[in-house]
């Protein structure tokens, strides 16, 4: 299968496989099927996430670039805007087009100009800042309101489990 | 343009080749002294295919990107990607500056990125990279290939800055006759006096004529390149063009059947739901616009030939993700099922190969295991009171007992060979138990030197009270090619547990199991011997 969206997939993973941002590492699951990727993203350093590798699953549709894919932590990840399924909730991932939401600028949107490299990134800094105004795991975004040290402490945790340590 | 051409052509060509890692990516130059070129190569990309601009158009905002990838966001989405300024794929020009220098950067590419990987390796092996870096600059190749590379892009600064209607002339619809493209371009260079027609400053002309002839046949690709596409300019200025464009429909006003209609008018497909239509004509419009703001328009064949891969991919004829998900194995895929279900076809194969391959070894081998076969009422009982962790195991020999009675019933040399075997083991069924302790042992020492190496399901197996089914999964591990002298050694507490009746049954089992488990058993087996 040829098409826009399988070459431009392939164009990305060379360049991330050849040139990788910091922490980030993403490719094919297989790769006979560009359309589903695995990303592993490090905790960014000097948050409670530091120290922890979170694996997730990046699917793309088939118009892609024109549609963002949709990203999903493949492990526990408590964050506000991480939705207790995995699911991530972050703007760049948010098709253009009318915002059902109205918080969100359109220029945080997803464009096809946005690639994987960028989503990644601006994920690894969601996990560092988390945006509380648009919570997709309300629980974990109150926690992290009101109770910043339970917060922390909690992920402190689910990171060393996750290590099996 | 001619790159491009070839791209779209050798569609399939082209993925078999990205496959195998020779497609041109702008980190190539990562790695080599001319670092600065990784960037240039970038913003050479259409920020949308991420590939060179194929047709480069310039939005109402300025932005550039290729005339397909373009349109078909604007169709989407209705924004300039970039900056999401609203815009029409009506008011798209073209970008000629752009073309050319994209044409003339890939012209250019193989060489240099020859020249400067060449030259990263000398520098790696000289202990003097200083020096070695002049050598390869002086020889001939370089030189020439550096001197195209220049004059070539100094003939089209020049032509760009005398002749602006080189870059404008297809956005202007009436004034056109104008134009020459033949002319002169009154640039201050003179032509090579041997006739090879390449144009340079004078005091070139002297170096230059040492290597006319070398530099006449690169000189002539070039030159066809771009006579062929000015020859195609001409032809699409002759053409009025924008005549030739298609418009976008209003799809809301039209019925499904005058819409049906409509398509089979254009030559295009016309099945499907209305929405399908919908999506087909946008499609086919945006692939149709490209073309004519192309400089090498393609036939229509051809744009249909890639209507046709966009109707596998993401048309009607696109498979379901139910499809998708079939073609590639999936994380949590179930192994052991898998080799269950399909166990009959896997162990016909395996003895087949072994058939075929009928090497000395099998014929003991297989009294080996097929002694199991009485044992293997007490292995299967110990495996499923015990371990639940081994429903492979446990749900494999039912059935394979069952079956295995069928096929070979009528097959008198096989019950003979069968029952020979069965009294072999007989005869040396007395040493067993004793075999089968000390193994254990040895496994158990292996799992406790080497804990955090083994898999979980290996450890449990072992530490498990219910002994047939330790043998048992070990059994499996090792039956492995690599393992048949191992297997050669300790083959009888092995067969104990083997539970299965006939040459054709032992096999699947073997297969299965992953490489830590076949550790313990080396580590097993050299204490043992």
């Amino acid at each position: 299968m040829n098409s826009v969206a399988s070459k431009r997939l392939f164009q990305e993973y060379e360049h991330l496989t050849t040139d990788p941002p910091d922490g980030i590492t993403a490719g094919p699951v297989n790769e006979d099927d560009l359309f589903v990727w695995e990303a592993m993203i490090q905790g960014p350093e000097g948050t409670p996430y530091e120290g922890g590798v979170f694996p997730a699953e990046l699917k793309f549709p088939k118009d892609y670039p024109l549609m963002p894919p949709t990203m999903k932590f493949q492990c526990d990840l408590w964050h506000p805007n991480v939705y207790p399924n995995g699911v991530v909730c972050i703007s760049i991932l948010h098709p253009p087009g009318d915002d059902p939401n109205h918080y969100e600028q359109a220029s945080e949107r997803w464009s096809p100009i946005q690639s994987v490299e960028k989503i990644l990134i601006s994920v690894m800094s969601m996990i560092a800042e988390p945006n509380d105004e648009s919570p997709a795991n309300v629980d974990a975004a109150r926690m992290w309101r009101e109770r910043r040290p339970e917060f922390e402490k909690r992920v402190r945790l689910d990171v060393r489990r996750s290590l099996g340590l | 343009m001619w790159h491009s051409l070839d791209d779209n052509d050798n569609a399939a060509a082209a993925t078999t080749m990205e496959i195998s890692g020779d497609i041109p990516d702008s980190t190539d130059w990562l790695n080599t002294p001319l670092k600065d070129f990784a960037q240039l190569e970038n913003v050479l990309h259409c920020q949308i295919c991420k590939e060179f601009y194929n047709c480069p158009m310039l939005t109402s905002c300025s932005h550039s990107f290729c005339s397909k990838c373009i349109r078909s966001s604007l169709s989407a989405d209705g924004r300039c990607p970039a900056c999401r300024t609203v815009d029409q794929a009506s008011k798209l020009r073209n970008n000629w500056a752009l073309e050319e220098v994209v044409a003339t950067f890939l012209a250019a590419r193989p060489k240099a990125i020859s020249v400067a990987r060449r030259e990263q390796e000398q520098a790696q092996y000289s202990s003097r990279p200083g020096k070695r870096k002049r050598v390869v600059l002086d020889s001939d190749e370089v030189e020439e290939s550096s001197r195209t590379t220049r004059s070539k892009s100094r003939k089209m600064a020049a032509s760009q800055t005398s002749n602006p209607d080189v870059v404008d002339v297809d956005d202007s619809e009436g004034d056109d006759g104008a134009y020459e493209p033949e002319a002169v371009p009154d640039d201050g260079l003179v032509e090579c006096p041997l006739g090879c027609g390449k144009r340079m400053k004078v005091e070139q002309v002297e170096p230059h004529l040492d290597r006319c002839d070398e530099e006449k046949e690169l000189a002539q690709k070039a030159n066809s390149r771009k006579s062929a596409t000015l020859a195609n300019r001409t032809i699409d200025r002759q053409s009025p063009r924008p005549q030739d464009r298609l418009a976008e429909l209003n799809y809301s006003l039209l019925r499904e059947q005058p819409m049906r209609k409509k398509l089979e008018e254009l030559g295009i497909p016309g099945w499907g739901s209305k929405q399908l239509m919908v999506r087909r004509h946008t499609e086919w419009v945006n692939l149709w616009n490209a073309n004519c703001d192309s400089t090498q328009p393609r036939t229509k064949r051809e744009l249909l030939h890639d209507l046709d891969s966009w109707e596998r991919t993401q048309g009607g004829k696109a498979p379901t993700a139910s499809n998708m998900s079939t073609n590639i194995m999936r994380k949590d895929f179930d192994g052991d099922g898998w080799a269950n279900k399909n166990k009959d076809e896997f162990s016909r194969l395996i003895a087949d190969a072994r058939r075929k391959k009928s090497n000395p070894e099998s014929t003991p081998d297989q009294s080996k295991v097929d002694t199991g076969d009485e044992f293997a009422k007490p292995a299967l009982d110990g495996d499923e009171n015990s371990s639940p962790h081994f429903d492979s195991a446990g749900t494999n020999p039912p059935t394979s007992q069952k079956q295995s009675s069928s096929p070979y019933a009528n097959n008198p040399d096989a019950m003979a060979s069968i029952r020979e075997k069965v009294e072999a083991a007989n005869a040396g069924r007395h040493i067993e138990p004793l075999m089968n302790q000390g193994f254990e042992n040895t496994a158990l020492n292996a799992t406790k030197d080497s804990t955090s190496s083994q898999p979980a399901h290996a450890h449990t197996s072992v530490l498990n009270p219910a002994t047939p089914s330790v043998p048992g999964t070990e059994n499996k591990a090792m039956m492995s090619d690599g393992f048949r002298q191992v297997r050669e050694v300790s083959n009888d507490e092995h067969a104990v547990n083997q539970r299965t009746g006939s040459p054709a049954r032992k096999v699947p089992m073997f297969e299965l199991p992953s490489e830590p488990v076949n550790d313990i058993d080396g580590a097993g087996d050299g204490t043992h011997v």
